[in-house]
């Protein structure tokens, strides 16, 4: 086991010190990440007997797809979803009113990524992406009428990030929010929105999200 | 075993062939203890204070040159003796509330991995799970009718992460220790929150359950920290 330990160790570091062996024409790429957050609540009001329970879950998964065509070069596919479930329920003077509403949005983004690496595990991105979104709204309860509304949004968007490679094949990987840049057209609730939107921050003190991803090289 | 980890270090630098301490076996200390009083007696009125204390220690152990675990405790408590004054029908009232308004405890397991650079400074990464339990009495005097009103909470709060850092050693006995990056992916908490006034029959009662899962980090504002070996 310790033998085995040592050598595979031996072997990995020899390997990786030789190639970024990841970014070569061919490798294909899989990154996945979710979050999820939601709250379930109860509140009673003592002076008038009301009593209101509400419940919210968000959950946001997102996969991306892709392909390198050359050295330190990717294209590829991001797919997104975006889902909040709100319930609630008041009881007021002996009536109850529900209410239920459901937001889901959609999201379709093609993208061109440039590598640079760093060191044989590091390696920062420049991702490109054209951002669609198609969004779903659906408001409905026993004393309201039911209203439902679309809306949907294109854009462009420019995002730094990094990977740590953990294995030759998986890597840890963040976008960092340094640098954005976006602009897009957006039309939700009936109204119509331009917008251009650039940020530059040296402020590390927000969070990133991971994510995790594979690089499948043939064998 | 101490000879394979010595080897398995010498390789991973690859450059550095320093020798190194061993640490196997050393325990540690580190943590904040803080009490404080105080007391104000104004001229014209009756006299208030407030007085606490919040430990929060950790207690660890190398149970290899390169792997460390312990354990985290924390209790908090404060209390105070403050005067409101409420005019539910025009006419004041005076309420003076003295006792613990606050009480906390808390207990963690925590798991740290080890890379030394050399003799002197390496950087450590690990899991942490940490469960805690708060609860406080806070009072307000609302606008509009005039009222006290009390706000009693409890919070049973879990959460697990992982958080990294690195040392710098000063001697055998003594590191300086900074955090470079914390991430809790997994959080779940669940609180009972009362508001009743002391005026009137009003009240509210909330329980709320929050969960949350989000793999991201933060770089948290900079925290050093002492930690003493003790014991050999």
């Amino acid at each position: 086991m310790k033998k085995t330990l040592l050598i595979g160790l031996t072997a990995f570091i020899c390997y990786a010190g030789s190639v970024m062996a990841q970014l070569q024409p061919g490798v294909k790429y899989v990154g996945a990440t979710i979050n999820f957050n939601g709250y379930n609540q109860n509140s009673d009001f003592g002076y008038n007997n009301n009593n209101i329970k509400s419940n919210l879950i968000s959950i946001n998964p997102s996969l991306q797809f892709g392909k390198f065509i050359k050295e330190n070069r990717m294209i590829g596919i991001g797919l997104g979803t975006n889902i909040i479930l709100v319930n609630g329920k008041t009881l007021s003077s002996n009536v109850v009113y529900h209410g239920r509403t459901t937001n889901v949005a959609y999201s379709l983004s093609p993208y061109i990524r440039h590598y640079k690496s760093l060191s044989p595990k590091w390696a920062v991105f420049l991702n490109s992406s054209v951002v669609l979104t198609y969004s779903h709204n659906k408001s409905s309860g026993n004393q309201l009428p039911t209203t439902k509304t679309d809306g949907y949004a294109g854009g462009i968007q420019l995002t730094p990030g990094i990977s740590y490679w953990i294995t030759p094949r998986f890597a840890l990987e963040s976008d960092l929010n340094f640098l954005s840049l976006a602009a897009g057209y957006q039309s939700l609730w009936g109204e119509k929105n331009m917008y251009f939107n650039s940020a530059v921050t040296s402020d590390l003190t927000r969070s990133f999200s991971v994510r995790a991803a594979w690089y499948l090289q043939k064998q | 075993m101490k000879n394979i980890f010595y080897i398995l270090i010498i390789l991973v630098l690859g450059s550095s062939r320093l020798a190194f301490a061993q640490f196997e076996g050393q325990k540690f200390i580190s943590g904040s203890a803080s009490v404080s009083f105080n007391n104000r007696n104004p001229n014209e009125a009756k006299s208030t204070n407030s007085y606490g204390y919040d430990f929060d220690i950790s207690l660890g152990k190398f149970k290899t040159n390169t792997v460390a675990s312990g354990w985290r405790l924390n209790t908090s408590l404060a209390g105070s003796k403050a005067i409101y004054r409420t005019y539910p029908d025009g006419s004041a009232i005076e309420h003076d509330k003295s006792g613990i308004k606050g009480f906390g405890a808390g207990i963690g397991k925590f798991w740290q991995f080890y890379k030394h650079f050399n003799d002197k400074i390496g950087v450590y990464a690990g899991p942490n799970i940490d469960l805690s339990y708060n609860n406080s009495d806070t009072y307000s005097v609302s606008s509009g009718p005039s009222e006290l009103i009390k706000t009693k909470a409890n919070a049973v709060n879990l959460s697990a992460g992982i958080s990294a850092g690195f040392y710098y050693k000063f001697s055998e006995k003594w590191w300086v220790t900074a955090n470079i990056a914390a991430s809790s992916p997994i959080n779940v908490s669940y609180s009972m929150t009362k508001q009743t006034s002391e005026d009137s029959d009003y009240y509210v009662k909330q329980k709320t359950l929050n969960y949350g899962f989000s793999p991201s980090f933060t770089f948290p504002s900079v925290g050093f920290g002492l930690r003493y070996f003790y014991g050999r």
